[in-house]
């Protein structure tokens, strides 16, 4: 379980990007944060990967601080994905998979058999391994976004043999602890539709076959309606509503957080929609307070 | 007529008048000038400053360049920068009559000659070139005379020191003018032309890199070693001069070749001598210093 | 195939190209020696020019130039990777414009160090080099947790401007001969004809590229940008520093002994990605010892293609790097 306490962080001064943000991520969870630009997301997720520290307040992975971690240890349990990636060099999908294992390479060691192993299981679950020598500048942008997925997913997995045989085709990807997280920041804001389907989907079956938590922050609110399990709404680096789907994408809840007037109805497919209707005026400040258990 | 144009007649005659006188006045060209036109001199060219003293002009030089150090008069001038950074302003401010410069100083010597000021135009030769510039400048300035005998004189000299030494045998010799302190590194020898190649010949050496026509060589080690100089000379300012200890230390750097016949019989000598390395009246003293150090036995 | 496989063929390929050039060119010259007289021991070396052109003029200036070679495309790598663009050069950031600052006044103003016997030339190139160094790094350092690599190029360019003006100003104060000697300075010379100024340099060197080694791994993390390599267990600062610092320093060592000769650093690196791919671990190795046998190669070219005058080396790799850029330009990706 991933808990975050009372984060406050802001890059100067004067302005907060965070104030006081506290959320928890179940081991198996599906969370989305939600909230309009500027609203602290990025940031957010950041921390709770822990490659930035908060100037007040703590983030704990299964109760121990992040703090406590190595880097690479970190690194092992906690994967982020850019909401885009862009290369200075010329490097293959493989290639930019395998910096997924860094993580779990000493200093001066190189990958082995097993590391290559598990990228080739992290790419066939994102329906990548045929890409594999493929130079990465040459993928359109939904294969490029599941490579980096699959690098995310080789660095916090590995190989369990099956139990009924050891050969090399026995593997099944497996978290490599009891809890890892995928932190995925905006990861279809600069796709295609279909991309953006087809990610959702992905991140889909990798929640319901993988058994890891995923973590999405978003300002798609189609997004987070269809895929997530739980939401955390934000604005201004406050958080206005955190708990289930259904229970925080309310049309208040969204006109506080987007001051948008919406509805929300369930398509007869199942999947949720949301409709926005039409502006309203800036929220009154008090409609904004932080309400975590809206 | 009428009032206002009476009013204009006065100053258009005048305009007129002197007009007239302009164009009757006689042309300050660069063609050579009568001895009695050149008052006022400033030179940009250290070698000809000397010549001009030496030909008797002198007390008409009014400005040098920024890197004139002979004869020790023209320290007390005002200097107006040299070859990179002539200073037109204050060069036409001291309205001279005539300003050496150097033949590549293209846009001064087009600014003198729109302001009418006489220009010498300096071109850098061999050692022969010294005497042919000396009677040119004669020329110029009026003391033709004077410069004639300046140049019979220095061709006596340097004749005389030819003689001296034309039927000793000419060591291989490497005349070094620039090198890295304590280094054996970028090292500047004179090549196959130029007037220091000439003085090294008429002092009785034979130039190891007579087969580069080129005035200046950056000599590299193999090249060095490959010439042999049974010789090496290198040339300093006149007035710096070796700390205590500093000859030994940067004898001990030649050491490194030992193969070369001039580090072997210890023949590598340093010349503190500017002569060497100004084309200007100095040259005979410049190549006996030279040729003293090559032939001590002749030079008693 | 592996990489193990791979970093073994590129190292021994590479290595042996390296290798070959630096045993071969001290054969090679405008001077024909007698080699049965270089290696008869029985003369006294002092008597012995064939020996003393092979192994005073020649080798020490082979080494030398396997040396820079090597620092100048190794740096050249690491500055690419540190600022993720492949147009960086060890020169980028001012490092190579201050030690030819250092060595310009060394030059222009006579220093000299006393009897110790060196040149003051180096030492002061070597020390403008650090100057630099410290310049950019504490303004890259002054506004940013971190170093932020806008912050570095800015600094970097800025320094690098402030010291060619600083140069041509010293130019242009100085005699004819000084700056004629300047500008030769500024065109390399590898012709050191003592193993002293590799020695000194030694210690930088090794530290340089012992940094090197570590840092491939890194620099192939941070070509994916910052964040993503922060999120991958790497400490980007400090990561960044080493980078910084290691390869101004190999730079640095590589200017005091030969000069500032340009395009090895850029040249390399491109053709070395372009045969062994873009993963760090097998560049650094491949573009350091390509860059050893290159510069060799140039050197070489150098002294003997129009002899019996010799060309400063920097003419060689700017002749070369050119045409390459356009080439780079042309062809079909």
């Amino acid at each position: 379980m991933l808990t975050a306490s009372d984060l406050w962080f802001g890059y100067d001064e004067r302005t907060p990007v965070l104030r006081g943000v506290s959320l928890t991520v179940p081991a198996d969870g599906l969370v989305g944060i939600l909230g309009p630009n500027g609203s602290g997301k990025t940031t957010l997720l950041r921390m709770l990967a822990g490659t930035r520290r908060p100037q007040r307040g703590a983030v704990a992975l299964d109760g121990a601080p992040l703090t406590g971690f190595s880097r690479a240890a970190l690194a092992r349990r906690m994967a982020v994905v850019p909401q885009e990636t862009q290369l200075a060099f010329d490097y293959t999908v493989a290639e930019v998979a395998m910096m997924g294992r860094y993580p779990h390479l000493g200093a001066f060691e190189i990958e082995g058999p097993r590391d290559i192993a598990v990228i080739d299981e992290s790419l066939a679950a994102t329906g990548t391994l045929q890409l594999k020598d493929r130079p990465y500048a040459t993928l359109s942008g939904g294969e490029k976004q599941r490579v980096v997925i699959a690098a995310a997913l080789a660095q916090i997995f590995r190989l369990k043999a099956e139990a009924t045989g050891t050969d090399s085709r026995g593997f099944r990807l497996q978290a490599e602890e009891a809890s890892s997280y995928l932190l995925l920041d905006e990861p279809t804001a600069s796709l295609d539709l279909g991309y953006q389907l087809e990610i959702a989907d992905l991140l889909k079956r990798l929640h319901a076959e993988r058994r890891a938590a995923i973590v999405i922050s978003t300002h798609d609110l189609t997004l987070a309606a269809t895929l997530c399990e739980r939401l955390v709404l934000v604005r201004d680096g406050a958080v206005l509503a955190d708990g289930l789907t259904d229970e925080v994408l309310t049309p208040e809840n969204l006109r506080k957080a987007y001051d948008v007037e919406a509805e929300v109805t369930r398509h007869a497919s199942g999947h949720r929609l949301v409709v926005p209707m039409r502006r309203t005026a800036p929220g009154r400040p008090q409609d904004r307070a932080t309400d975590k258990h809206g | 007529m009428a009032a206002h144009q009476k009013a204009l007649t006065r100053p258009v005659a005048a305009l007129a008048a002197l007009l007239a006188v302009l164009a009757a006045a006689p042309h300050r060209q660069a063609a050579p000038a009568p001895a009695r036109g050149v008052a006022r001199i400033i030179s940009l060219v250290p070698a000809v400053t000397e010549m001009i003293y030496e030909i008797g002009a002198g007390p008409r030089v009014v400005a040098v360049s920024s890197y004139d150090t002979y004869p020790p008069e023209v320290k007390r001038l005002p200097n107006v920068g040299a070859l990179l950074d002539p200073n037109v302003e204050r060069i036409l401010s001291l309205k001279p009559d005539l300003v050496v410069v150097y033949g590549s100083q293209t846009d001064l010597k087009q600014q003198l000659a729109r302001a009418g000021v006489g220009v010498f135009d300096y071109r850098h030769a061999g050692l022969e070139g010294v005497t042919a510039t000396i009677r040119a400048l004669g020329a110029r300035t009026g003391d033709a005379a004077r410069a004639e005998d300046l140049a019979a004189r220095i061709d006596r000299g340097i004749d005389a020191i030819r003689r001296k030494v034309h039927d000793r045998p000419k060591p291989r010799t490497l005349l070094v003018f620039g090198r890295e302190r304590m280094a054996l590194r970028g090292i500047y020898a004179s090549g196959g032309t130029g007037f220091m190649d000439d003085m090294l010949t008429a002092a009785g050496g034979a130039n190891v890199f007579a087969e580069v026509k080129m005035e200046a060589v950056q000599a590299s080690t193999e090249q060095i070693l490959a010439k042999r100089p049974d010789v090496i000379v290198e040339t300093r300012a006149t007035n710096s001069a070796f700390a205590v200890g500093e000859r030994d230390a940067e004898l001990n750097v030649w050491k490194v070749l030992g193969a070369i016949p001039a580090v072997r019989s210890n023949r590598v000598y340093f010349l503190f001598d500017d002569r060497i390395v100004i084309p200007g009246p100095r040259v005979v003293e410049g190549t006996e210093a030279l040729a003293r150090t090559l032939h001590p036995d002749v030079f008693r | 195939m592996t990489l193990a496989w791979r970093f073994a063929r590129t190292v021994l390929g590479f290595g042996a190209l390296a290798v070959a050039t630096v045993l071969l060119a001290p054969l090679v010259g405008a001077t024909a020696i007698d080699f049965r007289r270089a290696f008869d021991f029985s003369i006294p070396f002092a008597d012995n020019v064939d020996a003393q052109i092979f192994f005073v003029a020649r080798l020490p200036r082979t080494l030398a130039g396997a040396c820079v070679g090597g620092l100048f495309a190794a740096s050249g790598v690491v500055f690419q990777g540190l600022l993720r663009n492949p147009l960086a050069t060890p020169f980028t950031l001012g490092v190579s414009t201050g030690a030819a600052l250092g060595a310009v006044l060394a030059i222009t103003f006579n220093w000299s160090l006393g009897f110790i016997g060196i040149s003051a030339v180096p030492v002061a190139a070597f020390v403008g080099s650090l100057v630099a160094v410290a310049i950019v790094y504490a303004l890259a350092q002054a506004r940013h947790r971190g170093l932020s690599t806008t912050v570095l190029l800015l600094a970097g360019v800025t320094m690098n401007a402030f010291f060619s003006a600083m140069i041509l100003f010293v130019q242009y104060f100085a005699s004819f001969a000084d700056t004629y000697r300047t500008l030769r300075w500024l065109m390399g010379d590898l012709d050191v004809s003592s193993y002293e100024p590799l020695l000194a340099a030694l210690p930088t060197a090794t530290v340089a590229f012992v940094v090197f080694a570590w840092l491939a791994r890194p620099l192939n993390l941070l070509s994916l940008g910052p964040d993503s390599a922060e999120s991958r267990g790497l400490d980007v600062a400090r990561a960044q520093r080493a980078a910084f610092l290691s390869a101004s320093l190999a730079t640095g060592a590589a200017v005091s002994i030969g000069g500032p000769i340009g395009f090895v650093g850029i040249i390399i690196p491109h053709l070395v990605r372009l045969m062994v791919g873009p993963d760090h671990r097998l560049v650094l190795p491949a573009a350091t010892l390509f860059g050893a046998a290159f510069l060799v190669g140039c050197d070489l070219i150098a002294r003997t293609i129009l002899a019996p005058v010799e060309l400063p080396v920097g003419i060689i790799t700017a002749l070369l790097g050119g045409p390459f850029f356009l080439w780079l330009l042309i062809r079909k990706p």
